[in-house]
């Protein structure tokens, strides 16, 4: 037996791709189920176009989001807790920019009981006053603690200056934001974007009949209309490109190099991503290589393509020694230039191929994934080809169309640089 | 249940396998018996950078992350105080890379300079980022010696100090690995697409030549009983106070531990539990509030630790604390609380099992505790937990000599 030999392996050719039975409910709400699985339990996401890029007001999206389950119409805030614990089960809410909502984990067994609570607290929250204002005193408590962190204060300054301060994308909220929320604002806002507008349902794990059954009489007579769709700002980058904030008693410094950029809607999508891999997003990447592995200056770096409705963002993202931070930029563009003069040699280019294609094969392993997987899909209006393709895309790309992808988005001085840290002198 | 086999290589390598058709991958969990608790007190952090070092090459592999990357694997590693877990998920057909990778790296490290020197600085990077940059980041720097007078869980996993890690030589760590690192000191779990004529097959092929070593026998210090309260007040730069109350509980394979897990869960599991709902929603002293178990193996704490809301006097904050915990001694929880909390940690784990990761995770570290088959014993032992045996138990635990309290004060 030869140990210095790499035993034989195969790459991964097909992915099998469970597509997810589409079920309309009686009011015309699409749910998406993956049934799969050995366990009687449950995934439901309720899925909303009720983004912070919806709201007028900084924070209004998120409080809402938040002060939904702090009680209903028949349930106090304890109630529901008590309710859900009771049940084993756990329930969760999100937002992004541009989507926000709740999943619930239940045992299939009580599908029925933990339903009717999501129910509510979709279509019947109380906005209670006492919780707004529990729940913004440990926002703002939080909010403070937040903004001692070099990353924080890198991400939001970053994002402010490539999509713009008064961007849907760009905006960042203040402190004092915290305090002009007001209950109508609250209240205004379900009512727009979640009593009366349409939304996706995705379950996933063991469906039962009567699991659909009970999702029909829950959420399918309510009338729902489509939402307008809104017209929204083009992006305002900042006219300066670098940016240092001084942080006193750092001792590291957060790094961010980025840009806005195409989404999952555009062709190059899948290649981008694949250069992007490349670059810095995997442990083998040109950027961990080189900063971690050969100089020691992190403990992380990685480069991502993060796909939003409206744009898309390119960034690379670090928190680095702060004696080091200028070296640090400095090997990060190296690295990036390198990408737009040298062709990437085969044998690197196979195995960030294989990469990709199992990191693909793990998001479409186990219900919970393969669901996770069709929404992204659904969320951006997309079918099945948009799976065949990537992994087409992946198998064909070549380091000629690498080196052109990274000459058309790595343009000379097209990146925006923000360095927080302690400038010592 | 979760059906799986268990055998044992010549070497006394032990070997788990469960398989799951339902997933294309095999996830391969290696489990080796050394943590932060083994390391010399002058050379802590070492079990860590050790980890770390792992991945710098093994005698016959350069590189480990390249091939498994070839393979379309994914992998990671972590260290605690009682052992050090490394894992890897790859296609099913892939499988034997997996198992090339783990095999030549516990036969023999690539022990280089170059790969020293460049992760001590990683880890120093790592010390920085999550223990010193960080708001509270170094709580557990100031908790460990505190509680800990003698036994080395008194340091975290990262190192006492930086300096530890500065110094690490590569003599140190040839010894570290030959002393710890060993078939004889490990288990390893399959679990996923995988039978168990194919893991034995497959195990014995590459694990079967790796020798059994002589392991550095353990005989860690024990630590003594606390006799009495103590105190440690430190203050920092961050924004809010925080409060931190320790409590010593017996080891992890005590008969006790599931009713000390059940109060911890009656206090804190979930937004409906006593300490959420009273402390932090009725009386606003908290703007978050949490009891856990710290679940080391040899003799862990149950912790109790929130951030103070802005005002809040922290005497008062801690004398709250103090009346919930009595009210444990006191009052027997109810039928339905009880019923509550086992309903939680059940469904709980039932979630955890739809994971072939997990699963391989958790049948190792019971393997660890001494027989993988514990895995399907947990449900059990939380339902026979009695409010009898809470009572009991929360005397025991919450008495004012066995506590360690730490104000993290804001500055100012």
């Amino acid at each position: 037996m030869n140990r210095t030999i790499q035993p034989k392996y195969s790459r991964i050719d097909t992915i099998d791709i469970q597509q997810a039975k589409v079920i309309t409910l009686s009011n015309g709400i699409k749910v998406y189920t993956i049934d799969a699985g050995d366990n009687d339990i449950l995934k439901v996401d309720f899925v909303f176009d009720a983004g912070t890029k919806y709201q007028d007001k900084s924070l209004i999206a998120s409080t809402t989001n938040s002060l939904m389950q702090e009680g209903t119409i028949n349930y106090n805030s304890e109630q529901i807790a008590e309710k859900f614990d009771f049940y084993g089960a756990f329930w969760n809410r999100f937002i992004d920019r541009d989507f926000a909502g709740f999943t619930l984990y239940t045992l299939t067994k009580y599908d029925k009981e933990t339903l009717e609570i999501a129910r509510e607290i979709i279509f019947e929250p109380a906005f209670i006053d006492k919780e707004l204002e529990t729940y913004l005193i440990k926002q703002k408590q939080q909010f403070e603690i937040e903004q001692t962190k070099v990353n924080t204060l890198a991400r939001n300054k970053y994002t402010q200056v490539v999509f713009g301060e008064e961007h849907i994308y760009g905006k960042v909220a203040k402190l004092k934001d915290f305090d002009l929320i007001t209950k109508e604002d609250l209240i205004q806002f379900h009512k727009t974007y979640y009593e009366t507008s349409e939304f996706q349902i995705f379950i996933s794990g063991k469906i039962s009949d009567q699991v659909l059954e009970d999702i029909e009489q829950l959420f399918g007579s309510a009338k729902k209309t489509k939402q307008l769709k809104k017209a929204f700002e083009p992006i305002q980058p900042s006219s300066e490109k670098r940016f240092f904030v001084q942080k006193d008693d750092a001792v590291q410094a957060s790094i961010r190099i980025g840009k806005a950029s195409i989404n999952k809607h555009h062709r190059d999508y899948p290649g981008f991503n694949v250069l992007s891999t490349i670059l810095g997003g995997y442990f083998g990447s040109r950027l961990i290589t080189n900063i971690r592995e050969d100089k020691g200056y992190t403990y992380g770096i990685y480069s991502v393509l993060h796909s939003l409705k409206e744009a898309g963002n390119f960034a690379i993202m670090t928190e680095v020694g702060n004696e080091v931070s200028q070296e640090a930029v400095k090997e990060i563009y190296f690295e990036i230039d390198r990408l737009k003069t040298e062709f990437v040699p085969e044998e690197e280019l196979q195995l960030v191929k294989n990469y990709m294609m199992g990191d693909l094969l793990r998001s479409f392993d186990g219900p919970f994934a393969i669901s996770e997987s069709v929404r992204s899909m659904v969320d951006y209006g997309l079918n099945y080809d948009y799976f065949s393709n990537f992994i087409t895309e992946i198998k064909n790309i070549d380091s000629k169309r690498i080196m052109e992808l990274a000459n058309t988005y790595f343009e000379e001085d097209s990146f925006y640089e923000v360095v927080v840290g302690n400038k010592q002198e | 249940m979760i059906e799986f086999d268990r055998f044992e290589l010549d070497n006394k390598l032990k070997v788990i396998v469960h398989e799951d058709k339902t997933s294309p991958l095999v996830a391969v969990n290696l489990l080796y018996d050394i943590g932060a608790k083994d390391e010399n007190p002058e050379m802590t952090g070492f079990a860590h950078l050790f980890e770390h070092l792992m991945f710098g090459g093994s005698k016959n592999i350069p590189s480990y992350d390249t091939p498994l990357q070839q393979a379309a694997g994914e992998n990671n590693a972590f260290t605690n105080n009682d052992y050090t877990n490394y894992y890897l998920t790859i296609p099913k057909s892939n499988i034997e890379t997996g198992l090339w990778l783990e095999s030549d790296r516990m036969l023999e490290l690539a022990f280089t300079q170059k790969s020293l020197d460049v992760q001590k600085q990683v880890v120093i990077e790592e010390f920085k980022q999550r223990y010193l940059n960080q708001p509270y980041g170094d709580t557990w720097l100031h908790l460990r010696p505190l509680v800990y007078k003698e036994h080395p869980y008194q340091w975290p996993t990262i190192g006492k100090d930086i300096s530890h890690i500065e110094n690490a030589n590569l003599d140190d760590v040839k010894d570290f690995f030959f002393k710890h690192y060993a078939p004889n000191n490990a288990n390893l779990c399959l679990s996923g697409n995988i039978n168990l004529t194919e893991a034995k097959e497959l195990t014995n092929k590459w694990f079967g030549d790796i020798p059994a070593r002589q392991i550095k026998a353990r005989n860690l210090p024990v630590e003594p009983k606390q006799t009495e309260a103590r105190f440690l007040q430190v203050e920092k730069n961050v924004p809010f106070d925080l409060i931190f109350k320790a409590y010593h509980m017996p080891r992890r394979r005590s008969a006790n531990f599931h009713n000390l897990d059940l109060i911890s869960d009656v206090l804190s599991n979930g937004k409906s539990a006593r300490l959420f709902q009273r402390l932090v929603k009725e009386k606003k002293l908290f703007s978050d509030l949490n009891a856990y178990l710290t679940g080391e193996l040899e003799c862990g704490l149950l912790i109790v630790t929130g951030k103070l809301i802005k005002g809040i006097n922290i005497q008062d904050a801690d004398a709250a604390i103090q009346e919930e915990l009595l009210i444990m001694t006191k009052e027997l929880v109810s039928d339905y609380e009880l019923q509550k909390v086992k309903n939680k940690v059940e469904a709980t784990l039932l979630y955890n099992d739809s994971n072939i990761l997990n699963k391989a995770m958790s049948l190792s570290f019971y393997e660890l505790l001494g027989d993988a088959n514990l895995i399907n014993q947990e449900i059990n032992k939380y339902q026979k937990v009695t409010k009898e045996d809470i009572l009991k138990e929360s005397q025991q635990l919450f008495q004012a000599s066995n506590c360690s309290t730490m104000y993290y004060l804001a500055k100012n």
